[in-house]
């Protein structure tokens, strides 16, 4: 038996003895997420009797106001997701060596994420509604008649996910910014590059694995968007994002196989979307793979 | 091959971090084609003060001058400096060409002037045909010999020198040091060098600067710092590792030969200097320079017996651990054989005592 044992622990038995470690977290894997997948897979593709079998597919692709929901949650996802990782960037950069009462600095930058997004959404409307703080204030000072409309609308969306979503990206991206050598851009002033050129030649493309990363993470989250689109967005209409399209095919018409199909190709986009960010940062810095980012 | 060189730069720093005062008015002049080492244990100010002089540290007190001119007002990039770090630092995203040329094109040369310069400067580092590389791509020799190479190119008027061999392996130490020491007599590029290896210091510089804790110990030349340390610390970190305070007992008639003694222990010296009886003396030998003797003991007043407590061989010599019989612990290098537990006779030869001057 013992003997057996360290036979099979030898090199050469090497993938069995990983399989079996393996093993916990390949059946996790599978419960939790192939079989789900492949079970809403074959849903999608169980019409109703008698229909082609991609009719789920098409009747939700066919439908100009359920296909916008596409169109609605792009145009929500990329501009918030650009607006997450350009804000986060320069900020991350500047307190890479630390800077002063960075402690606090931080604490008050990530505390929206222990939150939770009601919370979040409940703060905007107080602070950004009709009758909140901001647009009181404007009117007070005589700066507008009426209140701005920066809830219940795209706008209130985006200003909610970006709360959401931009400490997750920022702590991300300090995190790598600051793991770079720091003798690497000294190197760089001493040749004679002033901190722009440092910025703009040497580090911005050692970050772009790490943008890269940042930016198809905050994508992702920011494409699957639920409870910000409906409580600081106009969810009927300007706001119904893919995600909402699915729930109500789900749980409001009860039909699994449509609300399947809804995911299936939710899924999909994401996955054109992160083909395509992946494909641009190729693109753009070609060596960066090649060398190695931390000293 | 002619390239930019200074008469002179004055240094003289003060530098704090919080409450901690890292370099205490650190004064030292730094003649054109000289070449200078910062030697001292890890956190004694050395790479601090090097900082200074490149402009990633700014001054708390002080200033810096080059011929006469203002330098740590000036940005670091316009110092007109070369710097090899520690890490090599090269830009991993860059290959060995871009690495190199990427101060040339921040000085907008044009492209066929670039092109000659990376040649020149990868030929002068034994590299040619690495243009393409990446850094990733490189022995860490070799990458030190790029980053040698990008901070030569630009001709900087000083090169500074952070620990560049400390990442490298004894052997490829040996050989690199012995290219910098090449280059810098080909180049005549006045150059600042940091180290904590003392044989480094010695075997490279015109004049070594001994630093502790912020503060100048010793400047002077190799054999001068060496041979005639003036103080203890210096004595120590230059491998004088047998210390021993001696008081004066008698003096002959000549004036000059002193008899020490202090537990039982004497030595006879004459390269005292006006000595007098009943001062303390502290001493040292360094342990190659101790003699293991067997029998017809010429000078019985500079010997002293003990037994071996410690030996590790070391190939061509061994470093032997002695108790004398006073309990003074003594080590010794030598080639003889002995081993554990044996009884042995040192002597101290009176031409290789240090004297440690107080201070």
């Amino acid at each position: 038996m013992l003997r057996s044992l360290y036979f099979k622990l030898n090199f050469q038995y090497l993938d069995r003895t990983a399989f079996f470690f393996l093993l916990p977290s390949l059946l996790y894997l599978i419960l939790f997420f192939i079989y789900p997948f492949i079970y809403g897979l074959v849903l999608s593709l169980t019409p109703e009797q008698g229909k082609p079998i991609y009719d789920n597919f098409h009747i939700f692709l066919a439908d100009d106001w359920q296909r916008s929901t596409i169109w609605k949650t792009t145009r929500l996802a990329i501009p918030i997701t650009l607006l997450v990782v350009v804000v986060s960037i320069p900020l991350a950069y500047t307190m890479r060596r630390g800077i002063k009462f960075e402690r606090i600095v931080t604490t008050f930058l990530i505390l929206p994420i222990s939150l939770g997004t009601v919370l979040i959404a409940e703060g905007v409307l107080g602070f950004l509604g009709g009758n909140g703080w901001f647009n009181q204030f404007l009117i007070k000072i005589g700066l507008m008649k009426e209140p701005l409309r920066l809830t219940y609308n795209y706008i209130g969306v985006v200003i909610g996910l970006f709360m959401k979503n931009f400490p997750f990206c920022f702590l991300m991206l300090l995190g790598y910014v600051s793991g770079i050598n720091p003798e690497i851009e000294n190197s760089a002033r001493i040749l004679g590059a002033r901190p722009m050129q440092v910025f703009w030649r040497i580090m911005l493309p050692l970050m772009a694995p790490g943008i890269t990363i940042a930016f198809c993470l905050v994508f992702v989250m920011d494409f699957a968007v639920f409870p910000t689109a409906i409580l600081l967005g106009q969810p009927a209409n300007e706001t119904r994002t893919i995600a909402i399209a699915a729930y109500q095919m789900a749980f409001e018409h009860y039909d699994m196989p449509k609300a399947s199909a809804i995911a299936i190709i939710m899924a999909m986009t994401q996955m054109i979307g992160l083909v395509i960010i992946l494909a641009l940062r190729r693109r753009l810095y070609r060596g960066t793979s090649l060398g190695i980012t931390k000293g | 091959m002619e390239r930019p060189t200074i008469g002179s730069i004055e240094i003289q720093i003060t530098k704090r971090f919080g409450r901690k005062t890292v370099l205490d008015n650190f004064t030292l002049e730094v003649k054109g084609r000289e070449f200078v080492t910062l030697l001292g244990p890890s956190g004694c100010g050395k790479t601090t003060a090097l900082n200074c002089v490149a402009g990633l540290v700014p001054l708390s007190e002080g200033k810096i001058l080059i011929d006469g001119d203002r330098l740590d007002t000036t940005p670091p990039e316009k110092r007109g400096i070369g710097m090899v770090f520690q890490n090599y630092a090269l830009f991993p995203h860059m290959t060995v060409f871009k690495n190199i040329s990427f101060g040339l094109e921040l000085q907008k040369r044009p492209g066929d002037e670039i092109k000659s310069r990376v040649e020149e400067v990868l030929s002068l580092v034994r590299l040619q045909g690495f243009e393409d590389r990446f850094p990733g791509q490189l022995s860490g020799g070799q990458q030190q010999r790029v980053a040698i190479a990008r901070a030569l190119a630009p001709r900087p008027k000083l090169l500074l020198l952070d620990e560049p061999l400390s990442n490298l392996d004894a052997k490829l130490r040996l050989d690199m040091r012995a290219e910098i020491k090449n280059l810098h007599r080909e180049l005549g590029l006045t150059s600042i060098y940091v180290t904590h290896d003392q044989t480094e210091a010695l075997s490279l510089s015109d004049r070594i600067v001994v630093i502790n804790e912020g503060v100048i110990q010793q400047v002077g030349a190799p054999k001068e710092i060496y041979e005639s340390p003036s103080n203890l610390f210096v004595a120590d970190f230059m491998g004088c590792e047998n210390f021993f305070t001696l008081r004066v007992k008698a003096i002959e008639s000549d004036g000059k030969t002193a008899l020490l003694e202090q537990d039982g222990f004497q030595l006879k010296l004459s390269n005292i200097p006006q000595p007098k009886i009943g001062d303390d003396i502290t001493l040292t030998i360094r342990p190659d320079d101790i003699q293991i003797v067997h029998s017809a003991i010429k000078d019985p007043s500079n010997t002293a017996s003990g037994t071996v407590s410690v030996v590790q061989y070391l190939g061509k010599e061994n470093d032997i651990e002695v108790f004398l019989d006073n309990k003074r612990k003594i080590r010794v290098k030598s080639p003889e054989r002995v081993e554990r537990e044996d009884r042995i006779t040192l002597y101290f030869n009176p031409e290789k005592i240090i004297l440690v001057p107080k201070g």
